[in-house]
């Protein structure tokens, strides 16, 4: 199943974001953001499965500032999602 | 043992905050560095303190609760952020040695507005002459020495009015009296986690509405190959590693001071004073009381007779602890007249018994009179 990571900087506004993700509904899990992702060094990354523009409107209106957006697809790879 | 130095420091807190130390202490790491279970526990904890905090002071972003040290680190930080040399800076007349002495170090222009005690109107009318023309204000809600409530909100709405940043010394009123960021429209709002929160010493806390520049550079778990702070909240402001264990205890606290309410600790506070003044009022001592509604529970006494720091030692001797002297607030007591002799201050807490308090005034009164007698 297609996973969508979104990226942020700070670890606390990416807690704030699955925080209000799921009290919305949208499964969310944080993780660090592997390497490759994260140019700026230690990044982190919220894991959703579903509803990705639904999100990512949501994190724009409550002005939580996140990063890239990209897919992983079932053979682990990562591709940057268009928004 | 009777504890009447709240105002300094909570002694007694609630039992969920020592258990939370400890949990912490042995099964959290460090937010933000490693993505491991003790780290995000970690990460966790120091969130749910962000969003708690956010949520006591009418916030509507945790990132802009920025951890600290104490109310001091939290003030130095508010006021490097807003001052510049010759900076002609507004404040009360109560304020703490936290808020002069980096004014002071920063060659601030300093406007003193205010020097009556218990007197609202004085403090306004003060404010309202020295805004003009200010580059910002900084008043206590709260005077540490005397318990004095100054009158904040309306303190804010003319700093609102003048186009001035406000900075908000809250060291003695959060948890205390009910404090909302967005009403007030505060730049910073700066206060201990050990004293009214409950948490353990060594924590505090420093809300932004404004912008903050860095007191502090370090490692802040996020965009490591950078040689410069992150932009945004609270990264920017929090180099180095937290004290996890503390924020721990402080979640607790704070947890505590919203299921109880900021209401009913000020009523118990408030009971506190009343009773204590009723039991010392024919004592050979001068009392520091204002109107009911504008003093907290802080009771700042002195006697002709007797040096405040023997009459504590005295207490001390007999199981009493109250903290005499200048409070780390000569501006303070020389807005009230009592920067030469200091006072005893008797500060109470939302646990003080009634009946402790009893015993600790007739022991007072005891102490006194022996003393007058000698």
């Amino acid at each position: 199943m297609t996973q969508y990571w979104i990226l942020f900087r700070s670890l606390t506004h990416a807690q704030r974001a699955v925080g209000l993700l799921e009290r919305r509904g949208i499964t969310a899990t944080l993780t660090r953001a592997p390497k490759g992702l994260s140019p700026r060094g230690c990044g982190y990354a919220v894991i959703i499965r579903k509803r990705p523009s639904e999100a990512l409107r949501y994190l724009d209106e409550v002005r939580i500032p996140y990063g890239q957006v990209f897919e992983k697809g079932e053979n682990g790879e990562f591709r940057e999602a268009i928004r | 043992m009777i504890y009447l130095d709240h105002a300094a420091t909570s002694l007694h807190k609630p039992e969920a905050v020592y258990g939370a130390v400890t949990r912490a202490m042995r099964h959290m790491a460090s937010p933000g560095r490693g993505g491991h279970v003790p780290a995000m526990l970690a990460a966790e904890t120091v969130y749910a303190c962000r969003a708690e905090a956010a949520e006591l002071f009418h916030m509507e972003s945790p990132e802009r609760v920025i951890f600290t040290m104490n109310a001091t680190h939290a003030l130095n930080l508010a006021i490097r952020s807003l001052c510049k040399e010759s900076s002609p800076v507004v404040i009360s007349g109560f304020e703490h040695n936290a808020v002069t002495r980096p004014l002071h170090a920063m060659k601030a222009e300093i406007r003193v507005a205010g020097r009556r005690l218990f007197d609202p109107e004085d403090t306004l009318a003060a404010f309202r002459r020295q805004l003009p023309g200010a580059r910002f204000a900084v008043c206590t809600a709260v005077s540490n020495v005397f318990g004095y409530i100054l009158p904040l909100e309306e303190i804010a709405a003319l700093c609102r009015r003048a186009g001035v940043p406000l900075v908000v010394d809250a060291s003695q009123a959060a948890g205390v009296l009910e404090l909302d960021m967005e009403k007030l429209g505060a730049a910073f709002l700066a206060m201990p986690g050990h004293k009214g929160l409950l948490g353990p010493q060594g924590t505090g806390l420093l809300l932004c509405a404004g912008e903050a520049r860095p007191l502090l550079y370090g490692g802040s778990g996020s965009e490591s190959r950078l040689q410069t702070m992150p932009e945004e909240l609270p990264d920017r402001l929090e180099a180095g590693t937290h004290n996890v264990c503390g924020i721990a205890g402080l979640l607790e606290g704070i947890r505590y001071v919203r299921r109880r309410g900021t209401g009913e600790i000020l009523r118990h506070e408030q009971g506190m004073l009343r009773r204590c003044t009723e039991l010392l009022r024919d004592a050979p001592c001068q009392l520091f009381t204002g109107a009911p509604a504008l003093q907290s529970g802080v009771l700042s006494l002195r006697s002709e007779r007797v040096d405040c720091e023997s009459l504590a030692a005295l207490l001390s001797q007999r199981g009493v602890y109250a903290r005499a002297g200048l409070h780390c607030a000569p501006l303070a007591h020389e807005s009230a007249g009592t920067l030469e002799s200091g006072t005893l201050r008797l500060s109470f807490s939302p646990f003080l018994q009634r009946e402790e308090l009893e015993r600790a005034c007739r022991i007072l009164r005891d102490c006194l009179r022996e003393r007058l007698r000698a």
